[in-house]
């Protein structure tokens, strides 16, 4: 589906939240990397998506009606064989069934575990006068505990993604530092340049999360996405 | 708005031709002092005044007229000065005459947050869009344009400067207009507009940016309806804005899903603008003045390394820390400018040739050594400004007489021979001669084009806000 049609989709079935596949889809298409998710139906789809993908993998609840996939139980990561997918498989939809008996459940998604890296969020709000924004800071925990994060109006400049990415206190993190090497910090300008383009070429978008982003030597990945549409 | 419509406008908001009092005063004496016709009259603008009265013929030596209907030319300025039940009515006349502007000085509209107050003004919002004039207002002072003969208080300079003023509020706009221009600062223009049911900041903004008149513009805001019109306007624009915006507490910005609206408030969109667009953010209407004296007296200054000099070990020591604090440094100066500076300077006696540089005014008046001082200073290439402090209480202490005089003509003369950029400060004093007294050399300095502030505080945050005005213009 194009992002249009999953937008489209999403607005017929009177849902404002995407789900992580859907999300996904549409960052993707901003030219933003995101790891490979893919959506199982049953425990055994979930296992041959692992197969193929390669192991350790990630699985997580899908289900239109959960927004907080970890406080449900809904979230496995580090899967090493086929056997820990489907307990954690089996786990999952106990946990689940219990904290959300109501919830309509899709299955889950399978994503390949990403190499960790020096965790960062990139996000996006709608305000009142100004339209869309774009906030960069720490990702992972540290956004709630530390909230070191900075904001731009979109359009985004060069000049704007460079000075936002450089005024987080924890900058130092992705300059590397204590024999740590630098991150890649020119790939993540390019993301932040590429969702400015993103949320102007879609309006219906009201907010956006990207979190965390894992950033390396070279590149980075969004291993979260959440996309909230307008209410109309 | 289409920019050339735009123009259009707003020279007859500042330009009109014709200008129609609606709601003079019978009584001329009352007419004279207070209302608009006697205004009009004193500031000296050169253009038709129509007054309107039905009870009298002639006021204040005009014709009076008893309906705008009956105004035999076009109109092309309309002010109206009548009780707010009479406005709705006027303002349709006053569309059926073809009035290009009308400025709605009565108040009493969505201000008062009555239901009445609202209901009356979304009457004047429907009216508007039945004819083709404009509206500013309701509840605002309006215009002073000196090169136009506007001012909507007769004791504004009649001189005309540079700086655009653009203003939501009228009392607190007329308070700033006063304290600039009583540190010597002169507007190009200036607008209370009030409630903004048509011409709103966007369509001033917009003007001001390429009014060949304004060098730099000076915002005050409070609400705003289209951020993005005037966050882009802001981007584009070339000339130094000072922007005053009210109200930034945090607002409850409702039910949010993601930890990206939840952690973004209002203060932090302004924030980001203020960053994205250059645009100088200041909290007072106080700071706002000190902001526009360094920016209107002070060439364009990147670095931000300081020469300090003036007399009191402790004044300068406190000044490096307000320095550091916002963003200045206080280097050591090199050898050789030390050595020069300890031919001029009584080091026996005490004086120190670090940085902060010891040199004040004789006892006697206006050291010879005191330019030589700034100009040795300046030459030093570790130092891109100087900012110098002087001490006028010390001056009635000894008995000095004619110290004022003194300098005045010093700086006057330091500001030709002196390389580099500085700022002077009069410290202010407690005593009422002193107070005067500083009045006066800073009026006569700003016009002279020197940069002066009576404490160390206000000018050393106005440089630091300068300098990295600057900065970003040129990144």
């Amino acid at each position: 589906m194009t992002s249009k049609e999953i937008i489209q989709k999403a607005r017929a079935e009177g849902r404002a939240l995407l789900t992580e596949t859907e999300s996904k889809a549409l960052i993707r298409e901003s030219g933003i990397a995101v790891t490979d998710t893919q959506l199982a139906h049953s425990m055994s789809e979930a296992v041959s998506i692992s197969n193929r993908m390669g192991y350790p993998v990630v699985l997580k609840i899908a289900s239109k009606d959960i927004t907080h996939k970890s406080d449900a139980g809904g979230v496995k990561v580090g899967l090493m064989t086929p056997e820990e997918v489907e307990k954690a498989y089996e786990e999952i939809f106990t946990s689940v069934a219990q904290k959300y008996p109501a919830a309509a459940l899709q299955g889950v998604t399978v994503q390949k575990a990403a190499r960790p890296g020096v965790e960062v969020i990139i996000g996006m709000f709608t305000d009142a006068q100004f339209g869309p924004v774009l906030m960069f800071g720490l990702g992972g925990i540290w956004v709630e505990i530390l909230k070191d994060v900075s904001f731009r109006i979109v359009p985004l400049t060069k000049k704007d993604v460079a000075s936002l990415i450089r005024e987080i206190k924890g900058f130092p993190l992705l300059e590397g530092r204590r024999g740590q090497k630098a991150s890649d910090i020119g790939s993540l300008e390019g993301a932040l340049l590429n969702l400015s383009a993103f949320v102007e070429k879609y309006p219906e978008i009201k907010e956006i999360d990207l979190n965390p982003i894992f950033v390396y030597e070279e590149g980075y990945v969004a291993v979260d996405a959440r996309i909230i549409l307008s209410g109309a | 708005m289409l920019k050339q419509q735009n123009n259009l406008i707003m020279n007859y908001v500042f330009y009109p031709n014709s200008i129609a009092v609606i709601g003079a005063s019978s009584d001329a004496e009352k007419e004279r002092m207070t209302g608009w016709v006697g205004r009009l009259q004193q500031f000296g603008y050169k253009g038709k005044i129509y007054p309107l009265n039905p009870k009298v013929k002639e006021i204040l030596g005009l014709k009076t007229y008893p309906s705008i209907g009956e105004i035999p030319g076009s109109v092309d300025y309309a002010i109206m000065v009548i009780p707010r039940r009479f406005v709705s009515r006027s303002l349709e006349e006053c569309i059926a005459k073809g009035v290009k502007v009308v400025h709605i000085y009565t108040a009493g509209f969505s201000e008062m947050g009555t239901d009445v107050g609202i209901a009356m003004q979304k009457e004047l919002e429907r009216i508007i869009e039945t004819g083709t004039t404009h509206v500013i207002g309701p509840n605002c002072m309006g215009v002073y344009c000196p090169s136009g003969g506007l001012s909507f208080d007769v004791r504004f300079p009649k001189e005309s400067g540079s700086i655009a003023f653009i203003s939501q509020t009228g009392v607190g706009g007329r308070r700033l207009i006063q304290l600039a221009t009583g540190r010597g600062l002169r507007f190009s223009k200036a607008i209370s507009y009030g409630n903004a049911i048509d011409l709103n900041v966007i369509d001033f903004l917009d003007y001001a940016v390429s009014d060949p008149e304004t060098s730099l513009i000076l915002l005050y805001l409070e609400g705003l309806t289209d951020g993005r019109s005037f966050f882009n306007i802001l981007r584009g624009c070339k000339k130094p804005v000072v922007l005053l915006k009210a109200g930034l507490s945090e607002g409850g910005s409702g039910a949010v899903a993601s930890h990206t609206a939840s952690l973004a408030g209002s203060r932090q969109v302004w924030e980001a603008l203020f960053k994205q667009t250059g645009a100088v953010s200041v909290d007072t209407l106080e700071e706002a003045v000190e902001q526009m004296v360094a920016l209107q007296t002070l060439p364009p200054i990147t670095g931000n390394r300081v020469g300090l000099v003036g007399r009191g070990g402790g004044i300068g020591v406190v000044a490096v820390d307000m320095c550091e604090r916002e963003g200045l440094k206080v280097p050591p100066l090199a050898q050789e400018t030390r050595d020069r500076l300890a031919t001029i300077i009584a080091t026996d006696s005490g004086s120190t040739i670090r940085n902060p540089v010891e040199i004040g005014l004789g006892a006697t008046g206006v050291s010879e050594h005191y330019v030589d001082g700034l100009q040795i200073i300046a030459s030093d290439p570790h130092i891109d400004f100087l900012i110098t402090f002087l001490n006028p209480e010390d001056y009635i202490h000894y008995g000095v007489k004619g110290w004022v005089e003194d300098i005045s003509k010093a700086l006057i003369r330091a500001k030709k021979a002196v390389s580099k950029p500085f700022v002077v400060v009069f410290l202010a004093g407690q005593s009422g001669e002193v107070f005067e007294t500083i009045l006066r050399i800073q009026r006569t300095c700003t016009r002279e084009g020197i940069a002066c502030f009576s404490t160390m505080d206000t000018a050393i945050k106005a440089l630091g806000k300068t300098i990295t005005y600057y900065q970003n213009r040129n990144d």
